[in-house]
């Protein structure tokens, strides 16, 4: 092995030769750096080799020729190494940033101090000797002081005089902590300090040589000074000023480098560290982690933002450093392991995962900040340009998906262990503030993300239909407008954060395969549920091969026909049932995709992901591997509805409400144990209430139900027009899927533990849960009601449809079940057939404003036809199947006795009636528009998906049997008794259902008055023309809004218009204003006065103190 | 009150004044001095740490044998730790002035107030 000696002196010999080189030219001093950056991130890898092949813990190496206490001796084990490479990786990572930027300033002094940084960083890492780890840190951080001034701007200064201040401060506190270390143990080498103070109390700290005030302040003083450097809340606020201030490649370097660099030496101090003291830091980092997200949020500067996040991911790292022992005792964390490391359990792993994670993801994001040139948050001057250039933009999202924590990135599976861990030992507080933290996280990322995405055309805040005025203003050219390809600078450094994103893509799958394979904790192998990411992987070659897009959709199709032929014979009644809506479902509708030409780069891979992750949900085996599942479907349904338009702000709602329902999914698996998956039978449950009230929040958020639907509308109608028909008919239904495989848990009665266990004996969260689907079912159809936006009016149809299938589950009976099923499955093909028909509209007129078109019925006769099918088959009447869905659904409701859910479910089936009614009369009838004239028939790609659908609902519409049988086998196991049947008669305690009789005789209520119309009073039929005021009802000029398509239900508004009152928007508002105003006040501490941050530092340090020692 | 007592209440004495004088004076050059005279008085608490009264210098000659070292001779490490300290600290105040000419060529001015532009 070679000496860790080598890697100081190399690094430092390579300083101080610099200028040696520089005068042989530029090139040699390049090659130099290089060159040492390579040995520095190639040798820990060679100690990785040896150490795993020699099976030695680690090696010690003295200098000097004097054993440890009398000189200054090298640790290399496995932690160290691991660190080292991390860093020197990410170093490397930076060099090779600012070579290819051909800066002029990456040559003399700014490499030299490049060097000297990374040789304190690894001398930090490397040393035993405490007063060793202090002039490793004043050469580490003096040069990055330097290194900040490297800008070159007022700024920069700034940011380092401030920087110098507090890093002083933290120098003076940690020497005369280490002197009286000293003084007290007689000793400077770590391991001996530790020795000393076990030796002579046992628990470090406690009762021990280091256990009396001078100790304990002592130790402290270490401490504090290693936190200050780590940049707590609130003392920290020279910390973000430099991440702004710096060039970006020093930014990613503080952060990536240094930061990690100083957390190792945090790490390695913590066997110094009573429990007392552990207890005050884990609240330390807890609040850093917490308070950093707010105030990132409020940010506006990009670096900032960055900083605040970095500081925050610190303060996460620390957290999880103080918890360490209550962690280990985690079952879950004792038996994990990473393939390829020798260290089996414990909270390293933890830490190498997170910070593994975060340097690589944040240097990345500050390099890609700087190629953007991104200095605002709202990118004004980049809007839409980003779109033009795939590839930065997908490597944008990776990094971003990598930093917030989402599947399959590092921070993901590690956090996932450590929320379980924390809920199993208990700290559920901690659990809530980190998902909290997490969420806020995720929100201010990817808001950064999607401005840089958005279009020209989209203000970012687009929630709600927007009806044009009827005489708009002129455009006015905005001339600051960025034209044509994005301003970047120097393209080809996105090496750099390209290296870094494949490195994170490499690392996330490794602690996949030791928690999904065989021999994770749940020893289920599960393997298959990498096949949205294999997915993914195999379409965007396809992308980066310029398939044409045609062939891709049929690759998808078939793809999907084959996944689907594997999985679902294998899966039981309910899964099967659901397996056929998500893929055959999914399949189906990629059809209309086929229309498009061109290149849409990321649009297959994402779909097809989603679809895997989504049919992964049914084959899943643990809880893990169904969060893994819902989560990549959130991630993947979230890039694919950013795609749109003006889908910005509504993706962004979406997103958080996606994630917030995943942590509360996530809260509740922890809660709850993992044993939710073993098939849980009604009344069998054996979970906690609280997990159940999490769980079921978080597929109610899926379900869009009434109060957590906000995100709903924007999100189906501002995606693109042939992709919300996946998000309504397919996606909408994963919550129903899950409610029906946890329904154990909602048929169980309410029993809270304690004192509020006799507040609701007798009530289960299931009547609860029908409340809510019967208000949805009519808020959905309210809402519908008033839309002029075709695709909104679809939105908000959806959601009560949904609202329809909760009510009907919440029965707990067989015929609800039934129903529940049944609607889903024909709610996939109406309201697909709906949605295709309506993109292929649109795809021809170009509007989604309803009173923009018009009399398309001679144009589009399919179309028409399809609508009229789907709208009969939604609403309700007969003969189709949403008649016999009615039916089922207000015979259980009479016969569980919910009078009043049948009667708000029977009004909103009324209003159902009118919005469907408004939507084929305002589109197809009536008088066409003259710019529609020429119009055609939607192309055949969005046909075939409706004719496909026409024929299933006229099947199941004939033949009820066809679907209620294999339905009603799906629940047998949860209710034995079978329904009667009669031939194709189906029985209940009311009354029967005959699909067949109620279709004849419809078809004779219609058909008789036709016949005797066009037959017996032939004389007296006329045919009406297309200009007849009278029957046309519209006036055929502008402006528009004069059409009676305009404002329809305007009666209606009047009456009930109050109703329409967004409450829940503003309460989520409300909620939301609640971050921001305690961001916007904790910020106000953060004076910019560097005197106001070292009366922080002061403080910090007191009360610290104060708490630790319980008082002067 | 012995001179060890002594240096150490004077080091904590200058370490506060230190303190003081960086959250108290507004010119930038001043509170150079005031983190100069925190730093000195840190090496003063770090000195007066180490002594031994009475103590002689840690070489072994005729005047020391190694037997009774331990009791005579004054702990060499503190010392030079202070010694390694004090280079540290030159090269942060030498650091810290090159700034403080840069903000003042950059902000014309070398009050506190105006390098507050960084804030929130």
């Amino acid at each position: 092995m070679v000496s860790p000696i080598y890697l100081i002196v190399v690094i430092l010999g390579a300083a101080f030769l610099h200028p040696l080189f520089e005068k042989a030219g530029k090139t040699a001093s390049r090659v130099l750096v290089s060159a040492v950056l390579l040995f520095a991130a190639a040798l820990p890898v060679s100690w990785f080799v040896y150490l795993t092949g020699s099976g030695i813990d680690a090696v010690i190496v003295n200098t000097a020729g004097f054993q440890a206490p009398l000189s200054i001796n090298l640790r290399v084990g496995m932690e160290e190494t691991l660190f080292l490479i991390m860093i020197n990786t990410a170093a490397l990572l930076g060099g090779l940033f600012f070579m290819l930027r051909s800066n002029p300033e990456w040559k003399g002094k700014v490499q030299v101090l490049f060097l000297t940084m990374l040789l304190g960083i690894n001398g930090l890492i490397l040393t035993r000797d405490l007063f060793n780890v202090f002039v490793f840190l004043e050469i580490a951080s003096i040069s990055l002081y330097a290194l900040i001034s490297f800008a070159k701007k007022g700024d920069a200064y700034e940011a380092g005089f401030k920087y110098m201040i507090a890093g002083g401060i933290a120098a003076a506190l940690f020497l005369i902590g280490v002197i009286y270390i000293y003084r007290l143990t007689g000793t400077l080498n770590i391991d001996g300090i530790i020795a000393v103070s076990e030796s002579a109390g046992g628990n470090p700290g406690a009762s021990g040589i280091l256990g009396g005030k001078a100790g304990v302040t002592a130790v402290f003083l270490v401490a504090a000074a290693m936190l200050i450097e780590l940049k707590p809340f609130p003392a920290n606020g020279w910390g973000v000023d430099a991440y702004e201030a710096s060039d970006p490649g020093i930014s990613a370097m503080a952060s990536a480098v240094s930061a990690t660099g100083i957390f190792f030496v945090f790490y390695k101090l913590i066997p110094l560290f009573s429990p007392d003291l552990l207890k005050l830091i884990t609240i330390s980092g807890g609040m850093t982690f917490f308070f950093s997200q707010l105030l990132a949020m409020k940010q506006d500067k990009v670096r900032r933002m960055l900083g605040y996040s970095s500081i925050g991911q610190l303060g996460l790292l620390i957290l999880i450093a103080g918890l360490g022992n209550i962690l280990n005792s985690s079952e879950l964390l004792a038996g994990f392991s990473i393939p390829g490391i020798p260290i089996s359990g414990g909270i390293f792993l933890l830490l190498i995962l997170f910070a593994g994670s975060h340097l690589l993801s944040k240097a990345g994001l500050f390099w890609l900040s700087g190629i953007m040139n991104a200095e605002n948050i709202n990118g004004s001057g980049t809007n839409g340009l980003l779109r033009k250039r795939p590839a930065v933009a997908g490597l944008f999202g990776l990094l971003t998906a990598a930093l917030a924590g989402l599947p399959p990135f590092p921070a993901f599976w590690a956090k996932w262990i450590l929320i379980m861990a924390l809920a199993a030992t208990g700290n559920y507080f901690l659990t809530a503030v980190i998902l909290l933290g997490s969420l806020i996280e995720a929100w201010y990322l990817f808001r950064w993300f999607l401005n840089y995405m958005k279009t020209e055309k989209d203000t970012g805040d687009i929630h709600d239909e927007i009806v044009p005025e009827d005489f708009p203003l002129e455009n006015i050219e905005d001339a600051s407008r960025a034209a044509g390809i994005p301003q970047f600078s120097s393209l080809r450094s996105i090496a750099a954060p390209f290296i870094s994103a494949l490195l994170l893509l490499a690392a996330g799958i490794l602690p996949a395969i030791s928690l999904l394979t065989a021999n994770g904790p749940a020893g289920v192998d599960e393997t298959i549920l990498f096949l949205p990411l294999a997915a993914l992987a195999l379409f965007t070659v396809l992308d980066v091969l310029r398939i044409p897009i045609k062939l891709q959709v049929f690759a998808g199709i078939a793809v999907t026909a084959v996944y689907g032929a594997i999985i679902i014979p294998d899966l039981d009644g309910l899964r099967m049932i659901f397996g056929i809506i998500f893929i055959a479902g999914s399949a189906i509708q990629m059809f209309p995709l086929a229309n498009r030409e061109g290149r849409h780069p990321g649009l297959m891979g994402m779909l097809m992901a989603m679809i895997f992750s989504l049919g992964n949900l049914l084959v899943c085996k643990s809880s893990l591997g169904f969060f893994f599942s819902w989560e990549l479907m959130t991630v993947t349904s979230f890039f694919l509805i950013a795609r749109g338009e003006k889908a910005s702000g509504a993706s962004l709602r979406y997103l958080l409400f996606s994630l917030a329902g995943a942590f509360l999914i996530l809260g509740g698996l922890a809660v709850g144990g993992s044993s939710i998956f073993a098939d849980i039978l009604p009344g069998q449950a054996d979970t906690e209430t609280v997990s159940t009230i999490l769980l079921g929040l978080g597929f109610l958020i899926k379900m869009g139900s009434l109060g957590l639907h906000i995100w709903l509308p924007g999100s189906y109608a501002e995606s693109e027009d042939d992709i919300s028909t996946f998000f309504s008919t397919v996606l909408s239904k994963a919550g129903l899927y899950m409610l029906f495989i946890t329904a154990g848990l909602f048929a169980a009665p309410l029993l809270f533990p304690g004192r509020a266990a006799g507040l609701f004996p007798q009530i289960s969260l299931s009547s609860l849960l029908g409340w809510i689907g019967a208000l949805t079912a009519f808020a959905g159809a309210f809402l519908a009601l008033f839309k002029e936006d075709i695709k909104y009016t679809l939105a908000y149809s959806s959601m009560g449809q949904v609202g329809y299938m909760l009510l009907s589950f919440a029965l707990m009976t067989q015929l609800g079940w039934m129903n529940s099923l049944y609607l889903a499955v024909t709610h996939l093909l109406f309201k697909g057939m709906l949605f295709v028909a309506v993109a292929g509209v649109i795809y021809r007129v170009k509007t989604r404003m309803m009173y923009q078109m018009g009399g398309l019925i001679s144009r589009m006769p399919i179309s028409f036809f399809t609508v009229l099918i789907a709208i009969i088959a939604l609403s309700g009447v007969p003969p189709l199947t949403g008649f016999g869905a009615k039916w089922m659904l207000y015979t259980a409701l009479i016969e569980k006795g919910w009078y009043l859910q049948a009667g708000i479910a029977m009004f909103a089936s009324a209003i159902a009636f009118l919005y469907l009614f408004r939507l084929i009369h305002v589109i197809f009838l009536g008088q066409l528009k003259d710019e529609h004239r020429n119009v055609k028939e939607a192309p055949i790609w969005f046909l075939i998906p409706q004719v496909i659908s026409i024929i299933g609902i006229m099947l199941f519409s004939m033949y009820p049997n066809t679907i209620l049988k294999p339905l009603q086998n799906a629940i047998l196991p949860y209710f034995p008794t079978g329904i009667e049947f009669d031939g194709y008669t189906v029985l209940s305690t009311l009354g029967y259902w005959n699909g067949n009789a109620v279709m004849f005789v419809t078809m004779g209520v219609f058909m008789v008055p036709l016949i005797w119309m066009l037959i017996v009073q032939r004389k007296n039929t006329q045919m009406v023309g297309q200009f007849n005021i009278v029957f046309a009802a519209e006036r055929p000029y502008k402006p528009e809004t004069t059409h009676f398509g305009y404002n329809f239900f305007a009666h209606y508004r009047t009456a009930l218009g109050f109703l329409l009152n967004p409450g829940v928007t503003r309460f989520w508002k409300w909620t939301a204003s609640i971050a921001e105003v305690t961001g916007s006040a904790v910020r106000k501490l953060y004076s910019g006065n560097i005197q106001t941050y070292v009366l922080l530092i002061v403080l910090y340090v007191t009360i610290f103190l104060l708490l630790l020692r319980g008082g002067f | 009150m012995n001179m060890t007592q002594l240096v150490l209440l004077l080091g904590f004495l200058l370490s506060l004044i230190g303190f003081w004088g960086l959250m108290t004076r507004r010119d930038i050059f001043r509170m150079i001095i005031s983190f100069s005279l925190l730093d000195t008085g840190v090496h003063m608490v770090m000195i007066g740490i180490g002594y031994v009264k009475n103590g002689t210098a840690p070489i072994f000659d005729e005047a020391l044998i190694v037997e009774d070292a331990v009791g005579k001779v004054v702990d060499p490490v503190p010392s030079a730790l202070v010694l390694t300290a004090i280079v540290i600290g030159l090269a942060v105040t030498a650091l810290m002035l090159s700034y403080a000419v840069r903000v003042y060529t950059s902000r014309k001015s070398l009050s506190i107030d105006a390098v507050k532009e960084l804030k929130w």
